[in-house]
């Protein structure tokens, strides 16, 4: 097989039609960058046996010429969030370090029904609650680009595998950013669709309302592949969209549009202060640039998105708190076996144990916030302020087509360099928190590298439901920069 | 200010203990977190938003989609006694 560095999904798809390489030589080439990085640490666990059998099924069909959807035989890898029946789903805890699944995630079964083959489960913030994949249990995931920076979070180890070689193109989720921040953070595409799009069905909860599962890509037309492949209605998810999947790339391949096409706003009142110069120049630039290739470009104001990171650490630590309650050692999950005085002592003991400290801090907040005397105060406020934010989005969509701005307002961090300080990592995420909380379809888009050869990305955020013009501007976007991943 | 009496409290609601040496940093993120939090108090509603309630949201038949088999559901269960979930004794003799 051709060995060139990166490989698309549409590249692999071409390759196996085309016989010049097999599902299976693809699968060995993936499966020696993993076992030669284990110290990537991208992920928790590795289905290799699995995949080799479908592998050989797949190199069979393909040989004997047989047309078959665009992700047959197309390794990816799936955050420790989905379910897959029989295999571990860890969540990034102690408290789920052998829980065993009972049933797949509608995210997997509708992947392996088109064809794809799970690599494996790829590290993340213990239950999705952090934005740089140290709060593991099972140790935090480097950036392939420096290893001794964080690759983002809490989708670290999905957005580490495509950066690095490891897989393709990965499946993540997107509470408050969780796809979008380490896609940045490791210059690969990551797409938050419109809440409700992707089913949460078999998808650990974290906050419900919020979480929606996306892809981590090499290109954006991968990310319109896999998010065809996973969205649509789907019963066992009550907030589940009453829609069909999307067709975007169909749309994307006709390339009938152009710059010229769409107006970009851009939230220079977000822009101000909290970036780093180096985040601010590189943007500059690219708005420059993005005006000569014949986008309009028109200021937009989202005065209230400055509530945002407020509004998300009630709004999700609230729902947190009511979704990990289930967690007591009873049913499933880390059991204690020594004598406790009482069955309250009991649950006491096996949450203390098998939570890490960052999710105990935010299952507190959120019993906090909704705790008595509190509740208006908090949450009830919370939500009125959050609809002033979506509110703010309407009006700018009635003038621009998407929203951009930088993914992060700073450089993917060193190790341990936030730590003791959680709220400088919340802060983190005020860039990517508004999409969630007005439920708007948002992506990150690599465009530049630092003078330190740190990747850095551009969030571009449509309105609802529009993921497909927002997947043909950045499409756009992304031939305008041309960026190459330089590691 | 959050106090240390509050966060016992609030752990204690939680069904969570943090353990003595950590107790101070605790207080003090958490006191950090809070206070960051309360940036809300200056966010001006318009009256149309007051009446905002939590949404409700839809629900769906109660019936069947995909059974699962009981002695999967209790495979994951540390303790068992003819699958059924066992727990320490909850009425006082």
């Amino acid at each position: 097989m051709n060995k060139k560095e990166f490989l698309t999904i549409e590249e692999i798809a071409e390759g196996f039609r085309s016989q010049d390489f097999t599902p299976s030589s693809i699968l060995d080439y993936f499966f020696n960058n993993i076992n030669q990085n284990r110290k990537i640490n991208a992920y928790i666990s590795t289905y290799e046996d699995d995949a080799v059998l479908m592998a050989e099924k797949f190199d069979k069909l393909f040989k004997e010429g047989n047309e078959l959807d665009i992700l047959s035989g197309i390794p990816i890898s799936l955050k420790d969030i989905f379910l897959v029946k029989d295999k571990l789903c860890t969540c990034g805890s102690k408290m789920l370090s052998n829980y065993i699944s009972n049933y797949d995630s509608t995210v997997k079964k509708k992947l392996t029904e088109k064809g794809a083959i799970i690599l494996g489960k790829t590290n993340m913030d213990e239950f999705a609650m952090g934005s740089s994949t140290e709060t593991s249990f099972f140790g935090p995931t480097l950036n392939p680009w420096d290893l001794d920076r964080v690759p983002g979070g809490s989708s670290g180890g999905s957005a580490a595998s495509v950066a690095g070689k490891l897989a393709p193109a990965s499946i993540g989720t997107d509470t408050g950013g969780s796809i979008r921040q380490p896609a940045s953070f490791c210059g690969v595409v990551g797409l938050k669709p419109t809440y409700g799009r992707v089913s949460r069905y078999g998808m650990i909860a974290f906050a419900s309302s919020l979480d929606q599962a996306g892809p981590l890509t090499l290109s954006v037309n991968d990310s319109a592949i896999l998010l065809d492949a996973v969205s649509g209605f789907d019963e066992r998810d009550t907030t589940s969209l009453k829609l069909p999947p999307t067709n975007c790339y169909e749309s994307l391949k006709k390339n009938d549009f152009s710059p010229n096409d769409y107006v970009i706003g851009i939230p220079y009142n977000l822009l101000e202060e909290g970036l780093d110069p180096e985040v601010k120049n590189n943007f500059n630039i690219l708005v420059e640039k993005l005006k000569s290739s014949g986008f309009r470009i028109e200021e937009v104001s989202l005065p209230n998105s400055k509530y945002a990171v407020a509004i998300y650490y009630i709004i999700a630590p609230s729902e947190a708190s009511s979704n990990l309650s289930r967690y007591d050692g009873i049913r499933y999950g880390l059991s204690n076996d020594s004598d406790v005085d009482s069955l309250d002592d009991f649950y006491v003991m096996n949450r203390s144990e098998g939570f890490g400290e960052e999710v105990k801090r935010r299952i507190m907040l959120g019993t906090y916030a909704l705790s008595s005397g509190y509740y208006d105060a908090y949450y009830l406020k919370a939500v009125k302020v959050k609809k002033m934010i979506e509110d703010d989005f309407g009006k700018a969509f009635e003038k621009v087509d998407c929203i951009l701005s930088p993914t992060s307002p700073e450089l993917p961090f060193k190790l341990g360099e936030k730590k003791d300080n959680p709220l400088s990592m919340y802060l983190s995420d005020i860039l990517t928190i508004p999409a969630n909380l007005a439920q708007l379809p948002s992506i990150s888009i690599p465009f530049n590298v630092s003078s330190s050869n740190l990747p850095i990305g551009a969030q571009l955020t449509g309105d609802k439901l529009c993921e497909e013009s927002l997947l043909k501007i950045s499409s756009l976007i992304e031939k305008e920069v041309d960026f190459k991943i330089t590691i | 200010m959050i106090d240390k009496k509050e966060v016992i409290k609030i752990s204690k609601l939680s069904r969570l203990s943090i353990e003595d040496k950590k107790v101070d940093s605790f207080i003090k993120n958490f006191s950090e977190i809070i206070q960051y939090i309360n940036l809300l108090e200056e966010a001006n509603v318009p009256k149309r938003n007051d009446n905002l309630k939590v949404e409700d949201y839809s629900v769906r038949d109660d019936s069947v989609i995909e059974k699962l088999e009981v002695e999967d559901v209790v495979k994951n269960s540390a303790k068992v006694e003819n699958n059924f979930f066992a727990v320490k004794k909850v009425i006082d003799e």
